[in-house]
């Protein structure tokens, strides 16, 4: 199916996209599969999004519909439609 | 007892007396120091009704208890008196160094009462205090008169100051350090009805104040700094700062546009973090924070070329881009600058210019009346003039320099549907429609329109503390802006930098505390909950014996009766259920139905005794 993705304030996205937002043709269906998938396309840049010192970075936050932030603990049940959009983007907050 | 100085340094510009008191015991438990001492005094001190303007009036200078400690984050100040903008409680923060030099140079905080005779300046360092004449400084902007001072007093000088703004009383003036503003609630013109152009504090020779357990204040902080070094926010912070802020409120409907009327701003990504980039030359930091959020940016070519500040953060792109539609990313930086040297709020002046744009767009307004100026959306020359006319109060600048709440009342032929505020506080870069317990906030903050007093991040970036929030839920809000409120007044005992509190917790904060003070009840963490629930019912108190209530705790009414216009997944949002959320705000509050704390409520908290001039139940 095809998401809508948008990767904001993230200072390399169109080097390693090609562009901050983009059509995306997935084969799962949760956003955990999303991910993968992007890594898989994507290579180690797109994955040093994700992860830091091997870690998974929560504060590279994932909004779905501009309006449900998914949490990391709920990657693996939450189910993308058709259309869906996610925004991935850096947490920095205030001020 | 530890890390206290057990001192108010009192300052009187009438008589020029000097005077330091005793910080009572109780109070320290009770209120724990930075905002809950200002809001204890300033209640128990300053009669109601008085005019803001006025000697009568107190401005208290206040740093947190853990200023001038290398605790990073925990060294801001605070500004505290009674607005002229609003006619109620001011609270204002600013950054750098003021705050840790208040402390190193022995007080717990500084009252200044009176007016000078002349414009003055007061000195202190750790010989005494001085009230020098400042003749030669008024008139000078903000750099100028810290270049000044320096020159006299030496580089370890720590200077708060006015400029032209706060000297003209534009009601939004703010107080400047270095680069830093306590902008907001107009303190800056506070300063200025008292003639009072700047306090310098010199720290040479100074000793920070004694920690209770120094070995295990050091070792928490060695530790929280080792996780800040590879904390990817904190990184963010370091490296751009809030611009990093602007794609995603953009994506998402928050950032306000053309006054508030629409989320869109064509040519967004002019004004991106990716564009700043470009423009960044250094980063600083305030005394002892290792996230050295301070961006210095400088402008290398184009119609600004040479402008450099540090800053813009996120609300002056908000106030000079999305407020009044201009993405010409050089003029984000000149007006940064010049709001600074000024010694203005950049979030009021910028939503005052986008007040007399809508005007103008409107027809409101003709050009005749605005000094033959026609302030179209996105001319950012227009609006730097008008920053500059603001500041020095010429022209149109002299009814601008009032805000946008008078200066509608001012003009009439329903200009006040198109003023911007909460209790008179020009209303900040996050549209209440799309984030609406941070909106809830705005309208029941004791400050006003203000986006710190009670920041919703669980609307604006997802926390789950205490919970998830549907950000444009229409209710089920009202205990999200009272929580976020009372750990802001609890977090601002130490006036902490919401930009350093990566990695930091209630615990944490704790834990610091006792180390610090040897206070053993500061390990409880409801207790702290406590102390913030006191601050802000207290500073509610204040507001009531000023005559505001429920009736004051109101938005726009864009808000209610418009839908917001072209902002993505925001778009058609309206406040809809305003009655239900403050009903539900005031009922977790323990407020009755005016919104005024209910007595059992100031029995809880333990100002009963304190506060027995308010009505209610």
């Amino acid at each position: 199916m095809k998401v809508k993705l948008a990767f904001l304030d993230v200072l390399n996205a169109v080097e390693i996209f090609g562009a901050q937002k983009f059509e995306f043709e997935m084969k799962g269906k949760t956003v955990k599969d999303l991910l993968n998938e992007i890594i898989e396309g994507y290579g180690h840049k797109a994955k040093e999004l994700f992860f830091k010192s091997g870690r998974y970075d929560s504060t590279f936050q994932i909004i779905i519909n501009g309006r449900k932030y998914v949490l990391p603990e709920e990657m693996e049940r939450f189910t993308l439609a058709e259309g869906d959009t996610v925004i991935f983007s850096p947490l920095v907050n205030g001020g | 007892m530890a890390i206290y100085r057990d001192k108010i340094l009192r300052i009187d510009l009438t008589t020029k007396r000097v005077v330091v008191e005793e910080l009572p015991k109780e109070v320290k438990y009770k209120f724990v120091g930075g905002r809950g001492f200002g809001a204890w005094f300033l209640y128990k001190e300053l009669s109601p009704k008085i005019e803001p303007f006025a000697p009568d009036n107190k401005l208290l200078f206040l740093p947190g208890v853990l200023a001038g400690t290398v605790a990073p984050g925990f060294s801001r100040w605070i500004v505290v008196t009674k607005s002229p903008l609003t006619g109620c409680y001011a609270r204002s923060v600013g950054g750098g160094k003021f705050g840790a030099a208040i402390k190193l140079v022995g007080y717990d905080f500084i009252v200044i009462e009176g007016r000078s005779e002349r414009p003055s300046y007061v000195y202190i360092d750790k010989e005494g205090i001085k009230i020098f004449e400042a003749e030669d400084l008024w008139g000078l902007d903000t750099q100028e008169t810290q270049k000044k001072l320096w020159e006299r007093h030496g580089r370890k000088t720590h200077i708060a100051c006015i400029g032209p703004a706060g000297e003209k009383l534009v009601r939004f003036a703010a107080i400047i350090h270095e680069r830093r503003a306590a902008a907001r609630c107009g303190v800056g013109a506070v300063m200025g009805a008292k003639n009072l152009k700047a306090i310098a504090i010199n720290t040479e020779g100074c000793s920070p104040p004694p920690l209770h357990d120094r070995e295990g204040f050091l070792k928490l902080v060695k530790e929280h700094n080792h996780v800040l070094k590879t904390h990817p926010r904190r990184q963010r912070l370091t490296q751009l700062g809030t611009t990093f802020m602007t794609m995603r409120m953009h994506e998402l409907g928050i950032f306000p546009v053309k006054n508030f009327q629409e989320g869109t701003i064509p040519g967004v990504e002019q004004i991106s973090a990716e564009a700043f980039l470009k423009l960044k030359v250094k980063d600083y930091g305030c005394y002892a924070c290792t996230t050295r959020c301070g961006n210095v940016f400088e402008v290398k070519e184009g119609p600004y070329k040479g402008a450099v500040s540090e800053g813009p953060e996120y609300e002056t792109i908000f106030a000079f881009g999305g407020e009044v539609c201009n993405t010409e990313i050089g003029s984000l930086v000149a007006a940064d600058a010049l709001c600074d040297r000024m010694g203005l709020d950049t979030i009021s002046t910028g939503v005052t210019i986008g007040f007399l744009m809508e005007l103008f767009e409107k027809g409101i307004v003709s050009k005749d009346e605005i000094d033959g100026l026609e302030p179209k959306w996105g001319d950012h020359v227009v609006m730097m003039t008008l920053i500059e006319k603001i500041g020095k109060r010429i022209g149109i600048g002299k009814l601008l320099g009032e805000g946008v709440k008078r200066a509608a009342e001012a003009i009439g032929r329903g200009a006040e549907r198109y003023a911007m505020h909460a209790k008179g506080l020009e209303l900040p870069g996050y549209e209440p429609r799309a984030a609406k317990a941070h909106g809830l906030s705005y309208a029941t903050s004791n400050i006003g329109g203000s986006h710190m007093y009670g920041y919703a991040r669980q609307e604006i970036s997802g926390a789950t503390e205490p919970r998830e929030v549907d950000r444009l839920a229409d209710e089920g809000k009202g205990d999200i802006a009272g929580w976020n409120q009372i750990k802001k007044a609890r977090e601002e005992t130490g006036v902490l930098c919401n930009f350093a509190d990566s990695n930091i917790t209630p615990k944490f904060i704790s834990d610091l505390y006792v180390a610090a003070t040897g206070i053993p009840e500061f390990g409880d963490l409801d207790y702290l909950d406590k102390v913030g629930e006191r601050i802000v019912c207290l500073e509610r108190c204040f507001n009531v014996r000023e005559g505001f209530n429920r009736k004051d705790d109101v938005l726009p009414e864009r808000f209610l009766k418009e839908p917001l216009r072209n902002a993505g997944p925001s778009t058609g949002e309206m406040i809809r259920k305003m009655d239900t959320l403050l009903d539900e705000y005031y009922e977790y509050m323990g407020y009755d139905k005016n919104g005024v704390p209910k007595r059992e409520k100031l029995k809880e908290l333990g100002l009963d005794d304190m506060v027995e001039d308010i009505p209610g139940e």
